[in-house]
């Protein structure tokens, strides 16, 4: 059985399958830290919240880091940031390992391939992934998983663009960055990503209108459509614009970096997925830009993901099967091999 | 190979040329004399109708001429092609020995013209005819192995120069570090993946709800992603693949063929099957219907 792993700045979602079904295991990528005492303790408890016991203190982990942080008014913790591990927090590591942990589970055999999602290198920022690339592949592999590492964009190729044989370009619209892949038959030509998500749209929004970034990230998590007809000073308003100013962003740095390959010369369907992809309007208004920005590849259609937030660990998902299956018939092959040659052998032994 | 073999630089062009203004006009012109002088003696046979009863002054006329010519002629090719020093003094020498044989010739053709001194003036003759013959053939071979070795010009495997942007230079040094780091991170190990911090007491995950998704899905690009992948891995060619799709192309190109119905056979399915039986008491049923409704209108 083989396991696909989205390791997000905000979630981690573990994609396996069981069955007829795919079931995706989701938990936030965050934590909180609070006093400890006795009482403390046993209402977690009695609430079944994930928590660590720290000699200081009790740190919660993942979505109940979120709830607790607004019933005590404090800011949640992310051991992430730009798509990366925060090198601001010093408990990052431990947190994450825990979180991934309790995401991922333990394997149901020895090596089960693994195949973890990582963003591309970076084109505004001076951020390297290598680092977290290699963090992330050791922390797993750690665990007793056979880890593989895919870039988020073509993670999204994978779980969405099959039907035009894996050729397109794949975007993830994370919290902390976004990441565009183009692939032509499952083989990436171009990737990177963007310094810029759903984090930077709740940061300007915040800015732009006096709100807490909490309050806007909530507010953008329960938006029912991006559109033009809102409240003056609303965070709609607010979110609808830095919406579509990362929309450009994303288009202009695709366009700057279509202009240093010649990619072939066919229509390229494009796929939008990730947790800020969410928001009901967001693809209508991403069709709507990518269609105005005469892109230097001709465009087929743009699908409409049905579950942006699963896609990307969806397509790890497909990708573990495959290299499972791979590796199956390997196998298969070289026993066959193996058993030819020795009945070859044993004929000569008896003639 | 020596240097002075290749015929690439601008200054061994222009030497080639200034020698060849001067020396290969004078060849070509004592090539042209040369076969002018054949000619002279040739007609001058044929003029004096030279047999052994000539004149001694008609033999002379015609004799001479036509050595004089053949020397003329090889000379003339020999100082048309490049000659190095070793060639000029072999030219040299054999002018000396031809002429030294032509002015014994005219010396003792008259009076002595006997043995040794016939000897001495043909040996002398034949000798300079020799050399310059053998000079002109060494001549033409360096001149034919030069012309099939291919011109060595160093300007054609000198790349263009290329001046690098400060943007290039900037991409260059990115890329020669990001592959440095990727080398180095490649070699890390971790030895402390299996441990937590030595301040984390205790670990409460057991019974936490996790926020599961069930999808009703069966994932078929796991299949493609393999043949788009790797297309030799399911169906290897000469297999079951290349065998379905030869007899779907079959099928696509077979016309559709309508078997037409015998005799015997058109007549078994008008009266004595039942689908007919019954489509015929249906449609009788149905008409007497439509009798009744019209009567009744």
């Amino acid at each position: 059985m083989a396991k696909g792993l989205d390791i997000g700045t905000m979630n981690i979602i573990c994609a396996e399958k069981d069955r007829e079904d795919i079931v995706f295991t989701q938990q936030r990528n965050a934590f909180m830290e609070l006093d400890s005492s006795d009482l403390t303790k046993t209402m977690l408890d009695i609430s079944k919240v994930l928590y660590i016991e720290r000699k200081d203190g009790i740190s919660l982990l993942g979505e109940d880091a979120f709830k607790f942080a607004t019933i005590f008014e404090k800011e949640a913790r992310r051991p992430m940031t730009h798509g990366i591990i925060s090198p601001k927090e010093k408990e990052a590591i431990p947190i994450m390992k825990l979180i991934v942990g309790e995401v991922l589970g333990q394997p149901k055999k020895q090596n089960e391939v693994l195949y973890i999602s990582t963003p591309a290198n970076p084109i505004d920022t001076d951020l390297n992934v290598l680092y977290h690339k290699k963090t992330m592949e050791m922390l797993t592999k750690g665990m007793k998983y056979d880890t593989h590492v895919i870039d988020e964009g073509l993670a999204v190729i994978y779980s969405e663009l099959a039907e035009s044989n894996f050729t397109g370009i794949g975007i993830s619209v994370g919290a902390g960055m976004t990441n565009v892949t183009l692939a032509y038959l499952a083989t990436p030509l171009m990737s990177f990503s963007i310094a810029r998500g759903g984090d930077w749209i709740d940061e300007q929004a915040a800015r732009s209108t006096g709100m807490p970034k909490e309050h806007v990230t909530a507010t953008k998590e329960k938006i029912s459509k991006l559109g033009k007809d809102v409240k003056m000073g609303s965070v709609e308003g607010a979110l609808t614009v830095y919406y579509d100013a990362l929309m450009t962003y994303v288009i202009k740095n695709l366009n700057r970096k279509l202009a240093e390959i010649t990619p072939p010369n066919v229509a390229f369907p494009v796929a939008i997925a990730g947790g800020s992809a969410t928001p009901a309007g967001f693809f209508e208004l991403f069709e709507k830009r990518l269609r105005e920005a005469n892109l230097r590849v001709d465009l087929a259609k743009i699908k409409h993901v049905k579950d942006p937030l699963l896609s990307v660990a969806r397509g790890c998902l497909i990708a573990a099967r495959t290299q499972e299956e791979k590796g199956r018939q390997l196998q298969k092959q070289q026993t066959q091999t193996t058993t030819q040659t020795q009945t070859k052998q044993t004929t000569k032994k008896k003639k | 190979m020596h240097d002075d073999d290749f015929v690439d630089d601008e200054s061994s062009k222009n030497k080639l040329f200034s020698r060849g203004a001067s020396i290969y006009y004078l060849g070509s012109m004592i090539f042209i004399a040369g076969i002018a002088l054949i000619i002279l003696g040739s007609a001058l046979i044929m003029f004096f109708r030279l047999s052994y009863t000539s004149e001694l002054q008609e033999i002379l006329l015609t004799i001479i001429p036509i050595a004089l010519g053949i020397i003329l002629i090889l000379l003339g090719i020999n100082l048309m092609m490049k000659q190095s020093r070793k060639g000029y003094a072999i030219l040299t020498l054999s002018i000396i020995a031809v002429a030294i044989s032509m002015f014994l010739f005219l010396r003792f053709y008259e009076n002595n013209w006997y043995y040794p001194q016939i000897g001495y003036v043909f040996g002398l003759y034949v000798s300079g005819f020799l050399l310059l013959l053998g000079n002109t053939f060494a001549g033409s071979i360096l001149y034919i192995i030069k012309s099939n070795k291919p011109v060595y010009s160093p300007t054609e495997d000198k790349e263009p120069v290329h001046l690098y942007t400060d943007d290039e230079i900037q991409k260059d040094i990115e890329e020669a570090t990001r592959k440095s780091a990727e080398a180095a991170v490649a070699e890390l190990q971790f030895n402390d993946v299996q441990e937590l911090p030595s301040d984390i007491i205790g670990v409460h995950i057991s019974e936490t709800p996790k926020n599961i998704t069930r999808v009703k899905d069966r994932i078929a690009e796991v299949r493609s992603l393999g043949q788009t992948l790797s297309p030799g891995m399911t169906e290897k060619w000469g297999s079951v693949g290349i065998d379905k799709a030869s007899d779907a192309l079959a099928k696509t190109l077979e016309p559709v063929k309508t078997k037409k119905k015998g005799f015997f056979q058109r007549i078994k399915e008008k009266y004595f099957s039942d689908n007919t039986k019954k489509d015929t008491k249906k449609d009788k049923k149905v008409k007497s219907k439509e009798k009744k409704t019209k009567k009744n209108k």
